[in-house]
């Protein structure tokens, strides 16, 4: 098993014949995942990727006649909050979105009714998810990867990357990695994720990369320190050194009022049993030290 | 310079922990062509407190090449001398290895090893 995306996945790329949807479409392919469908509105009726990829005007096509059930969505920020509604409108259960620069206020409403609609939607503003060896959704790149059993989850694009990678080359592989987006009003939180991770029966270790800003690193760790006792469990947080009042790049990651810090993070995280790398080359090595045998 | 947001926030903290004071960070965002690199050398070159500039770049959506590309542009223009040390990894990084070993720069290629080596240029230029 996996979490959020795995064997069963069919997938539909909302926005699949713009630059960014296409591109990241066809090494999604390449990799094995499933892509049943493409949406663009107007568009219906074409084929995407060399022909490949049926391509229609709505999701809900796609659910009743490619019969997808997951969504990855490359819709510029303008039009993004509205995939997310119709996605949710179609029935899909995992919803991907990939699109940068949705204003905070606009998700609002919508990460609302995704959760009473029972849906699940992971970002806005992330790379998306890996699960190695069955299927990646999103932009994070296929080589990093190598199949096993550490869960990894961030709040990062690139830096999942260089943690992923840390890992690949220990020969650490993994369960699934997510990232669950910069920005302050995120679908899915990391404790979300780590209650996936805590009931699927192949994930065995946990790497969790935070940054400033927020309290969803404090409160997973919370968690966790109750719920996943017996896990080797080993974190990363980024942006010691950032100065308060200061907004980091990503429009979540900010010191405020003397909260979110790196500090408090670090320390509630090793409070609750995990390792906290100084650099994430060290995350292997600390997961070893951690009891992890994989 | 790097790409992406917790990626520039971990390039500082390990800048800091080699000893060294970061003195801006400029983020190339996803997908960075030649040109916008160049340009940001320019931009990053400006800034009177820089004595060593560390790139840091995870090709995902952005390609090794493209960045490579971009410094050796911006290197032939540069007015100032100013010690670099580039690490790139990801997309097209053995594109960018090639490209760079022609046209000499210093690579890094850990993450800790680029941190490094860019605070010791920062201090080999002060001294």
């Amino acid at each position: 098993m996996s979490i959020l995306i795995g064997r069963d996945t069919r997938l539909v790329v909302q926005g699949i014949t713009g630059r960014e949807g296409e591109f990241h479409s066809r090494a999604m392919l390449e990799y094995g995942t499933p892509i049943v469908a493409g949406m663009t509105p107007g568009k219906g009726g074409q084929r995407a990727l060399d022909g490949r990829v049926p391509v229609f005007d709505t999701v809900i096509d796609a659910v009743r006649e490619a019969g997808a059930n997951t969504s990855c969505i490359f819709v510029p920020a303008a039009g993004a909050p509205d995939a997310v509604l119709e996605a949710v409108d179609a029935g899909i259960s995992t919803i991907f979105c990939i699109t940068e620069g949705i204003p905070a206020l606009d998700m609002i409403p919508v990460v609302e009714v995704v959760r009473r609609a029972g849906a699940r939607l992971i970002g806005p503003n992330c790379p998306g998810a890996t699960s190695p060896g069955r299927a990646k959704v999103g932009i994070i790149p296929g080589s990093i990867h190598r199949e096993g059993r550490v869960g990894v989850v961030s709040r990062s694009g690139t830096l999942t990357y260089e943690a992923v990678q840390a890992m690949t080359d220990a020969g650490l592989g993994q369960s699934t990695c997510v990232g669950i987006g910069g920005d302050p009003v995120i679908g899915t939180q990391f404790l979300d994720v780590l209650q996936l991770f805590a009931a699927d029966p192949e994930t065995e270790a946990l790497v969790l990369i935070g940054e400033i800003g927020g309290a969803a690193e404090e409160e997973a760790a919370a968690w966790a320190a109750e719920h996943m006792r017996e896990v080797p469990r080993v974190a990363f947080i980024a942006g010691r050194t950032a100065p308060e009042g200061k907004r980091m790049g990503h429009a979540g990651a900010i010191i405020s009022g003397g909260r979110g810090t790196a500090a408090s993070k670090v320390e509630a995280l090793e409070a609750a049993g995990f390792r906290v790398a100084g650099s994430p080359t060290e995350l292997p090595a600390l997961l070893r030290e951690a009891g992890y045998r994989g | 310079m790097v790409n992406g947001a917790g990626l520039a926030m971990t390039t500082m903290d390990l800048v800091k922990r080699a000893g060294g004071e970061p003195a801006n960070f400029l983020d190339i965002g996803g997908g960075a062509k030649s040109d916008r690199v160049a340009a940001a050398m320019r931009l990053i070159l400006a800034d009177p407190n820089v004595q060593a500039i560390l790139v840091n770049i995870f090709g995902g959506i952005t390609r090794g090449d493209e960045v490579a590309r971009g410094l050796i542009e911006a290197r032939a223009q540069q007015q100032r001398d100013v010690p670099m040390v580039v690490r790139i990894v990801g997309t097209n990084a053995a594109e960018a290895a090639e490209l760079l070993e022609a046209a000499r720069f210093v690579t890094a290629g850990s993450l800790d090893e680029a941190a490094a080596k860019a605070v010791a240029s920062a201090k080999g230029a002060a001294a």
